[in-house]
């Protein structure tokens, strides 16, 4: 019995299949050290080997809230492979970012997984700043397409991937609650225009496509409201 | 007094995958077309999003989508010896309504009928001898190949996106796909479905016994896609609610998804919902279709005259309009007599279950209704029947469609089915078992057909259909030989324990199995014994065509959907390229 | 069925005889007390909330199917649509036919639980019994009876509304919470099943995955919905 199941199932492969993605989502313990949550704080406040200039609260605030002003995601509470995943895409450049992308670089695996255990590990917060009070009913159609999508426009509801509020499905799925409208924005125009392209199988950029300017502004506003 | 309007060119019957693709191909001609859908309109959203779609109890258990036995159901019987009864209650069969039909709620299982099966009776007299063709079974030839269906089965692959591996390029022989399959002429529009732990583990014991495992090929997207219509779908997320649920995310093909946009953008088209058929009129020697009968969302009767009449409406549907139009003559099995109602069929279904240890994770709620690893080594005649004293097969597979637990809580043979030690054996194993399914073929006999009832009437007050069936010997003894190859895989696939079971008879309309009928105006040469032609045209009633299963004479051991589709495309070709210039019986 | 009850339910010899002449008043106020019930009357309910209990019964970790809610469930089934029969033929003429015909009797199922449960109640009144007070023993012995078809409860066999009782509480225990049973997702904690929002593309190709996610059900997309949210203001879909 257990010879079938550990000859693992790579007998079995299909012509074409692309695991790259899912396979990334084991976790990928190189041999230089075992992450850890500490290392991550110290990275997180210190700054790694690139020094304390890119320490992460200096942009991500010191309980990894964010920055509304400035458009800087929350990572508090956020998933920690999905965390992980996003460092690591920044250094491949399948999602490409001016600021983010030679800091991850200057990282290691051990190190984006250490960060990432370290921000999944904090209470979710919601960054303190709002940059203007949202129009009301421009919340409301974000709301709308949220839970129910556009019929008009082919787009199915948010929720049925990242949860009722916004709070994501699982470490695929991530957590988009309580992110400064400003972020959401630019991440929906990176998806819609193919910059951004680290999910599987491109059904962001697929979702993005079908939205209008509006819809992304509607969404981002909606979201920004929520609960962490 | 029914209402009469305007005739127009084309009355399609049933909106549904074959609805949709004879309006969408007849409207770029020009011609007039109303299609009327019994049901109501529905749409991707808001209809079909979470969390409301996933409500196992509503969709899957009342069956919020499918017909309403209130208004309509069937009467069945095993043999002419009984009285036919109602289908009090849905559950052997869901026959599916509203705009868009099955294609809404199926689970996209997508094959094409083997080359021997379009054939049956000359490809097993050829190799094995007539006396090999069991008495009882009466398969005779569809009157179209495998080679004239080939781009049509391409054009409905493509349309939907299908997700798969060609096992058989133009005469090459792939690594992947399915050594079996009838030729393709070009690939999959779309990579095959990465398998699940279920498949895995069933295909690794496949491969120790010499047998070639692939996955099923799916329409549920593995891709974003752009289909040849211009509509785009998104990669499926294995939600694990696809059977009797619409898709939230535009990743499974439907009328809706995939093609009824462009029907509507037509302005020759026009839907009307809510719309009843009850009968197709005649003229006054029965020869001619002039009219189609039907009762609107208000009671109204109302008469709308048309040139051409296509039945679309699902395979019993049709048989029963046909029936009660008086097009063709109704099947007697007594004198052998009569066409419409002769040669129904089903699906033949058996399975194993293996238990595994409770470290092993399935995660059957992973799920998408094509997600499966399969072999077809023992379907149709693609093994050895010598001596085996049956015709017929199937393929045996690993699916992992999703794990709703009011349907999904298996539980090993001998736990008791209530009480305190079912609900720790639910417990223990919900996480750790795997379904294998056998899905056989079904012959026709002469004592299995369709007729009117004669007692049971419907809420329009037409004759219900009586189903008149029993599984035959011959798919019995199919059954238990596919079912014996199911067991032999199960048991070496690493489990605790394997139950399996051999399908249980005398047929029951009581446990689900599939909504796979057929037959009943099958497709032929010979218009003593089949109702259509092989342009799926009446032979008796030359303006009506028939669409769906309902032409197919056996049912191979494959899901039918890629073998209506490819059908419909070759159907509605020779209309527009044949019949609509010299409108007439296309074959003498 | 007498004999059914006085072999079962009477052994109990003292404690049963105490049950005799018990008054509906009485039965309510062991019928739990915090369910308040459309269709079942309080002795209907008191056999339900046993009944369901021996299907489905209480461990130390998980709750049984009374705990769950199922017996709420059922009630609001058969105060409903589906105990109308709104997907039920019941054209005539009724006859009976064979195990492979299906369901042939003319009773919706909010006419079968009644007469049903009018005829096991009327009978173990007369027999001076009681099957809520019965030890669980007993009540498994007299479901088993009714599983066997072993009774005519006033022209439903007995074998028929077991089997509805069965599904009705299966379904109860394990639907969405929003139909009144499967409280707090109990059956779906206890078998691992996540729930109403579902996307596992890029987790399922991990063959093996230990999946631990809070279940979701219907209530938390209302729930969690933030300000502005369609459910809060009826906004319109169409823009």
């Amino acid at each position: 019995m257990g010879s079938i199941l550990s000859r693992s199932l790579r007998s079995y492969t299909i012509p074409g299949a692309a695991l790259c993605a899912a396979a990334f989502l084991t976790w990928a313990t190189a041999s230089l050290g075992q992450p850890t949550p500490e290392r991550g704080q110290q990275i997180a406040v210190g700054g790694g080997p690139g020094g304390a200039g890119v320490a992460c609260f200096s942009c991500h605030g010191l309980q990894g809230q964010g920055d509304a002003g400035a458009a800087f995601p929350r990572l508090a509470g956020l998933d920690a492979i999905y965390l992980a995943k996003q460092m690591h895409d920044y250094a491949s450049g399948s999602r490409p970012n001016a600021a983010m992308s030679p800091i991850a670089r200057q990282l290691g695996p051990p190190d984006h997984q250490s960060i990432a255990l370290y921000y999944a590990e904090l209470p979710p917060q919601a960054p303190p700043v709002r940059a203007t009070p949202a129009d009301g009913s421009l919340v409301q159609w974000g709301a709308v397409l949220y839970a129910q999508g556009s019929a008009e426009r082919g787009i199915q509801a948010c929720a049925n991937c990242h949860g009722p509020g916004g709070r994501g499905l699982n470490r695929v799925y991530p957590s988009i609650a309580a992110q400064p409208g400003a972020y959401v924005n630019a991440q929906l125009r990176a998806w819609q225009a193919g910059q951004r392209h680290n999910d599987i199988h491109g059904v962001m950029g697929s979702v993005a496509q079908r939205m209008t300017d509006e819809d992304i502004r509607a969404v981002s506003a909606y979201l920004a409201g929520l609960a962490p | 007094m029914a209402t009469r309007l305007k005739p127009v060119d084309v009355v399609l019957v049933g909106m549904g995958f074959t609805g949709a693709i004879m309006a969408r191909e007849l409207a770029q001609d020009g011609l007039s077309i109303v299609g009327l859908e019994r049901g109501g309109r529905r749409d991707t959203v808001p209809d079909w999003q979470s969390p409301a779609m996933h409500d196992e109890l509503r969709y899957a258990i009342r069956n919020e989508m499918f017909q309403n036995v209130v208004t309509e159901t069937y009467t069945f019987r095993n043999h002419t010896g009984e009285e036919a009864l109602p289908i009090r209650i849905l559950s052997s069969f869901l026959p599916g309504t509203d705009l868009g039909g099955a294609g809404v709620h199926w689970n996209g299982h997508t094959w094409r009928f083997l080359p021997s099966d379009f054939r049956m009776r000359s490809h097993y007299t050829e190799r094995y001898g007539a006396q090999s063709i069991p008495h009882e079974v009466t398969i005779q030839d569809w009157g179209v190949t495998y080679d004239e269906l080939e781009p049509h089965f391409d054009r409905f692959e493509y349309l939907c996106g299908i997700g798969g591996k060609a096992g058989n390029l133009r005469g090459q022989i792939q690594a992947g796909g399915n050594p079996f399959e009838g030729p393709r002429s070009r690939e999959y529009p779309l990579p095959p479905m990465d398998p699940a732990y279920a498949g895995a583990l069933f295909a690794n014991a496949t491969l120790e016994l010499g047998y070639t495992p692939f996955q099923i090929p799916s329409a549920n997207m593995t891709r974003s896609y752009t289909n040849p219509e211009g509509l785009s779908l998104q990669a499926c997320n294995v939600c694990g609610f696809c059977e009797r649920f619409g898709c939230e995310h535009f990743a499974k093909a439907s009328p809706q998804t995939v093609i009824l946009p462009k029907v509507f953008e037509s302005p020759n088209f026009e839907l009307r919902t809510n719309a009843h058929v009850t009968r197709v009129l005649l003229d006054g020697r029965g020869r001619r279709a002039t009219a189609v009968l039907y009762v609107d969302g208000q009671g109204n009767e109302i008469e709308q005259p048309a040139e051409l009449v296509i039945l679309c409406a699902f395979s019993l549907n049709n048989v029963k309009l046909m029936l009660n139009s008086g097009i063709g003559q109704a099947y007697d099995p007594a004198t052998g007599e009569g066409t419409v109602g002769r040669n129904y069929t089903y699906q033949t279904m058996s399975a194993a279950t293996v238990f595994y240890p409770d470290d092993i994770n399935i995660n059957p709620f992973m799920g998408a209704g094509a997600l499966g690893t399969v072999i077809d080594d023992f379907n149709g005649d693609n093994f050895d029947h010598t001596g085996l004293g049956f015709v017929g097969g199937g393929y045996i597979s690993a699916n992992t469609t999703g794990g709703r637990p009011i349907e999904y809580h298996p539980t090993p043979p001998g736990t008791p089915r209530w009480g305190l030690r079912w609900k720790q054996a639910v417990r223990r194993h919900y996480n750790h078992t795997v379904g294998l399914s056998a899905h056989g073929s079904s012959m026709p006999t002469r004592g299995n057909y369709l007729s009117a009832d004669p007692t049971y009437r419907d809420a329009y007050g037409q004759p219900m259909l009586r189903i008149t069936y029993d599984f035959p010997e011959n798919d019995l003894r199919m059954s238990r030989y596919i079912t014996d190859r199911m067991t032999e895989i199960a048991r070496i696939m690493g489990g605790e324990t394997v139950s399996t079971a051999y399908r249980a008879t005398p047929y029951s309309i009581v446990p689900y199995q599939t909504t796979h009928n057929n037959g009943g105006a099958i497709m032929g040469t010979d218009r003593r014994t089949c109702a259509v032609n092989r342009y799926l045209q009446s032979w008796d009633v030359p303006n009506v065509f028939v669409q769906g299963a309902s032409a197919f004479p056996e049912n191979a051991g494959y899901n039918p959907t890629g073998t209506v589709g490819a059908l419909a495309y070759w159907s509605v070709k020779a209309i527009r390229e044949q019949y609509l210039k010299n409108p007439g019986p296309l074959v003498q | 069925m007498t004999e059914l009850t006085r072999r079962v339910l009477l052994q109990t010899g003292g404690a049963l005889g105490a049950a005799v002449g018990l008054s509906s008043f009485a039965a309510a106020q062991r019928a739990g007390g915090t369910a308040s019930y459309r269709f079942f009357t309080p002795d209907e309910a008191a056999f339900i909330e046993a009944a369901v209990d021996r299907l489905i019964p209480p461990e130390p970790d998980w709750p049984g199917a009374r705990e769950a809610g199922v017996p709420t469930y059922i009630d609001q089934q058969l105060a409903g649509p589906y105990g109308q029969g709104d997907r039920l033929f019941l054209g005539g003429p009724i006859k009976p036919g064979t195990p492979q015909q299906g369901y042939q009797l003319g009773f919706t199922p909010a006419e079968l639980y009644r007469r049903a449960l009018g005829a096991i109640l009327a009978q173990t009144r007369a027999a001076g019994a009681s099957f809520s007070d019965a030890p669980a023993s007993q009540q498994d012995e007299f479901l088993t009876r009714l599983e066997a078809g072993e009774a005519d409860l006033a022209g439903v066999p007995s074998a028929v509304f077991f089997e509805t009782l069965l599904a009705n509480t299966i379904e109860g225990y394990f639907a969405d919470p929003a139909y009144g049973g499967n409280r707090d997702m109990t059956s779906w904690r206890m078998v691992g099943f996540p729930g109403v929002y579902a996307a596992y593309l890029g987790l399922y190709t991990q063959h093996g995955l230990r999946y631990e996610r809070e279940p979701l059900s219907m209530a938390d997309a209302q729930r969690l919905h933030g300000h502005g949210s369609p459910a809060a203001t009826g906004a319109s879909m169409h823009r």
